[in-house]
């Protein structure tokens, strides 16, 4: 009777044990609710979920990546307590000077922001480095406004995406687009992001200095004043914006100055499809936040 | 010589017959392949991400190949008791293990060219424009690794088996590979045993950094100083003959027991 007893409760171990890890699994599931809310709409896959943590630093690995093919090969300096032969023999191999890669051969920097990009699709930064310098030095701004709108497939809600897409929208002359852009960028402001960050108030007044600007383009000098307003009151030791307010404030619109404005600072380019756009030998290098390099 | 380079001819054999070489060859060709085709926001040519990879696959293919091919030439004959009409022939331990190196380094030298080969020609397809003088400098290099690597790995299995050899050649190597060239940046956050333990593994084990000349060569800095390149051959000829004398003194006098081998 004894032996029976045991040989049941034997048997039933695994059944109890299966039990008890389906109870768990089920537990952590219903109290993961991104995961749940991710699911639901279809974006990701366990699989994804799962492997986020090692997506996420091998995606961080190929953004390092690109910001090493940057600056052509050379690592970022670090600090060391001491210098051998070894190391000077590796210096020799490897030179440690500041160099940045320009014009078209910017284009080496993509195949790691891809591979970045691909890995971990909410790397929103590797997507606004790929645009800018496919919009910028690589003079191919319908590529970069692939990107964007792939990137803005993933990242629906990160404004950046759409205060870069707006740029470059500028830079095509398309007022319209770059409008629509900067409306749903300025309402998700300031998304997952700190307010309280300068780089993203800074991000804010951009957009709405854009906006107001397209705001003069079209005439409209009330909307144009409310938000360079808006971003004076956010920066209010900014020249630049207050000149515009007081110029604005006065009834001083000058819908002339503000298209050859606009000319000026988003010339219009011929964009080759096969990629051989109409592209200056010796530009100079554009510093940006966006880029690799600069974090 | 004559009897070194006999042994080292058989070694050379054994890589010709075995599959070793070719599934490594064709894995190389099948993930060149695949970066040959990856879209990269629709950009045409960009050669560079691909000679990169491709050399550091061509790096992981020929460091596993050397430390298999060599590692498993000393157990395999013990295991096989091949060991015995081998060691009754008029040939000195001391020759044994130095045609053994020598032929697996060299078919770990021959096989490079050929990885070498496989990776030049699809960057090139890439509308890379090679820099020969480097490239010929950095295989050197490579090849120079190589020469430490199999004799690393022939030193461990004059005592361990072909497995434990292997696996301790490869940690070793990956060891060195990722941690030395950290260990000037990391002592700066250490301090007692610990930065001694770092210091210490820092001049004991081989700096396998100084032979990758990838970076170089992918970002077109031309051909290093020959005095360099000399100097590291030379560091690396001096580990390789330090290691040798290693595996010489630790077989020479080893016993062989047949009813224990058979």
């Amino acid at each position: 009777m004894r032996g029976a007893t045991r040989r049941l409760r034997m048997q039933s171990l695994p059944v109890l044990a299966a039990a008890a890890l389906w109870v768990g699994a089920f537990s952590t599931l219903c109290s993961l609710d991104d995961y749940l809310y991710s699911l639901r709409r279809g974006e990701e896959t366990v699989l994804d979920y799962l492997l986020s943590g090692s997506r996420k630093a091998l995606s961080e690995s190929f953004y390092e990546t690109a910001d090493l093919y940057f600056h052509c090969g050379v690592p970022h300096k670090r600090p060391r307590m001491f210098t051998d032969l070894f190391q000077q023999w590796r210096a020799a191999i490897s030179p440690e000077r500041h160099v940045h890669t320009r014009g078209r051969e910017v284009r080496e920097i993509m195949p790691w922001l891809r591979f970045a990009t691909l890995a971990d699709p909410h790397n929103v930064e590797a997507y606004l480095a790929a645009a800018y310098w496919l919009a910028g030095d690589y003079g191919r701004p319908d590529l970069a406004l692939r990107v964007l709108r792939e990137a803005i497939r993933h990242n629906p809600k990160d404004f950046r995406l759409y205060g870069e897409a707006a740029r470059i929208h500028m830079m095509r002359q398309d007022k319209e687009s770059a409008a629509r852009m900067l409306e749903v960028g300025i309402r998700l402001w300031p998304g997952e992001y700190d307010p309280t960050d300068r780089e993203i108030r800074l991000e804010l007044a951009r957009m709405l200095s854009y906006r107001g600007f397209l705001y003069e383009l079209d005439g409209n000098a009330r909307k144009a004043l409310e938000v360079f307003e808006r971003a004076l009151h956010m920066f209010p030791h900014d020249h630049a914006l207050q000149e515009r307010v007081a110029a604005l404030r006065a009834g001083r619109v000058n819908r002339k100055w503000a298209e050859s404005a606009w000319r000026e600072l988003f010339p219009a380019k011929h964009v080759c499809a096969r990629g051989h756009a109409h592209h200056d030998a010796e530009k100079s290098h554009l510093h940006s936040h966006h880029h690799a390099g600069h974090r | 010589m004559i009897k070194v380079l006999s042994i080292a001819r058989i070694v050379w054999l054994e890589m010709i017959r075995r599959k070793d070489f070719y599934v490594l060859a064709i894995i190389l060709a099948a993930l060149l392949f695949v970066l040959l085709t990856a879209d990269v926001f629709g950009l045409g040519s960009t050669p560079r991400y691909l000679l990169d990879s491709g050399l550091l696959m061509a790096w992981s293919a020929s460091s596993v190949l050397a430390v298999f091919l060599v590692g498993r030439q000393l157990p395999s004959e013990e295991r096989d008791g091949t060991i015995f009409p081998l060691l009754a022939k008029p040939i000195s331990r001391g020759q044994l293990i130095m045609g053994k190196w020598l032929g697996g380094w060299l078919a770990c030298a021959a096989a490079t060219v050929v990885f070498y080969l496989l990776v030049t020609a699809t960057a090139v397809l890439r509308e890379w424009s090679p820099h020969w003088l480097t490239l010929l400098q950095c295989w050197t290099l490579h090849v120079c690794g190589l020469a430490v690597m199999a004799a690393l790995a022939l030193a461990l299995s004059t005592r361990l088996t072909y497995g434990a050899a292997a696996t301790t050649a490869l940690v070793i190597i990956a060891g060195s590979v990722w941690m030395l060239p950290q260990v000037p940046t990391l002592t700066m956050y250490a301090s007692g045993w610990r930065m001694d333990a770092m210091l210490l593994l820092y001049y004991v084990l081989p700096h396998f950094e100084l032979f990758d000349m990838r970076r170089r060569l992918v970002h077109d800095w031309g051909p290093v100083d020959w005095t360099i390149l000399a100097r590291i051959a030379a560091y690396a000829a001096l580990l390789t003959a330090l290691l040798l004398v290693v595996a010489w003194l630790s077989y020479r006098h080893k016993m062989f027991r047949r009813s224990e081998l058979l």
